[in-house]
């Protein structure tokens, strides 16, 4: 299978906010932040709850999100695909972020009593039966996913994408799309092979065949 | 008994290959978790976070 396309030396996972010499670059923060958004806000309201903070204001939510996008970019715990999981790792990351914001609230506040758990700790505690791991997992699940079809866009022609798009994300039939592009029918179905050959090689890389394990097992 | 491997699991453990209905049904989970992050990417929270971001990186905030 893999040998039907040109190797890939870098997953988009691996490369994510990074540019073409390995440096990072700091306009790729969008992809990132487009990709992430719903797994990082999950992955942060679980922190929370393990605050035994049950209701989080939006805007303190939104303030964590961005703090933790910032954070991806400026600090020196980057992301290396050899040591572990980037699920784990952006959970650490969310989990940090929380605790400086914490840091900064007013000590009154009743919430904050908790709040003497290191970091790892925080990051690998678990309340039970909150519903909230399972939301976590398929949110990263949905990011990964998305990943992996933006990667497939950066690989095919615009059209075969665009078949895509339009019969599997958008639901249209073939046969409308094949008339609205002025295409023939089975020009639609190799579209859409293609599409699917280029997941099945990147499923077959290192870095995705990991995060995947990492659905599968307790080892959150 | 040994659990039946889900078609999105045989897109990551290829063997046995999958079967047309299971390659569609992978493509259709696929298309979804983009129509999710789609979606996410068109609101006006994510907007908001967008700015917020934008606008301190470029205050070197970052």
């Amino acid at each position: 299978m893999r040998d039907a396309f040109p190797e890939t030396p870098r997953s988009l996972l691996s490369q994510l906010g990074r540019g073409s010499d390995g440096t990072l670059d700091h306009g790729a923060w969008r992809q990132f932040f487009d990709l992430y958004h719903h797994a990082i806000w999950v992955s942060a309201l679980d922190a929370f709850r393990r605050f035994r903070w049950n209701r989080v204001p939006e805007e303190l939510l939104e303030e964590v999100i961005a703090d933790v996008v910032i954070s991806f970019f400026k600090s020196d715990f980057t992301y290396d695909p050899n040591r572990g999981r980037f699920r784990n790792f952006l959970r650490q990351l969310t989990a940090w972020r929380i605790m400086d914001r914490l840091g900064k609230l007013p000590k009154a506040t009743e919430s904050l009593e908790t709040v003497e758990e290191t970091a790892e700790e925080l990051a690998d505690s678990r309340l039970p039966g909150d519903g909230v791991e399972a939301r976590e997992k398929e949110a990263f699940r949905a990011a990964l996913l998305a990943m992996m079809l933006e990667e497939v866009r950066q690989q095919v022609d615009p059209q075969t994408f665009l078949i895509f798009e339009m019969t599997k994300v958008r639901g249209e039939k073939p046969e409308a799309v094949a008339a609205r592009l002025k295409v023939k029918r089975n020009i639609i179905d190799g579209a859409v092979h293609r599409v699917f050959r280029r997941l099945q090689a990147l499923a077959a890389l290192p870095e995705y065949q990991k995060e995947f394990q990492s659905w599968n097992s307790d080892d959150v | 008994m040994k659990p039946t491997k889900s078609p999105m699991d045989k897109l990551f453990r290829p063997i046995p290959p999958l079967t047309p209905e299971e390659g569609e049904a992978v493509l259709k989970e696929v298309a979804e978790a983009f129509g999710v992050i789609e979606r996410m990417r068109a609101s006006p929270t994510h907007e908001r976070i967008r700015a917020k971001i934008a606008q301190r990186m470029e205050r070197g905030l970052a």
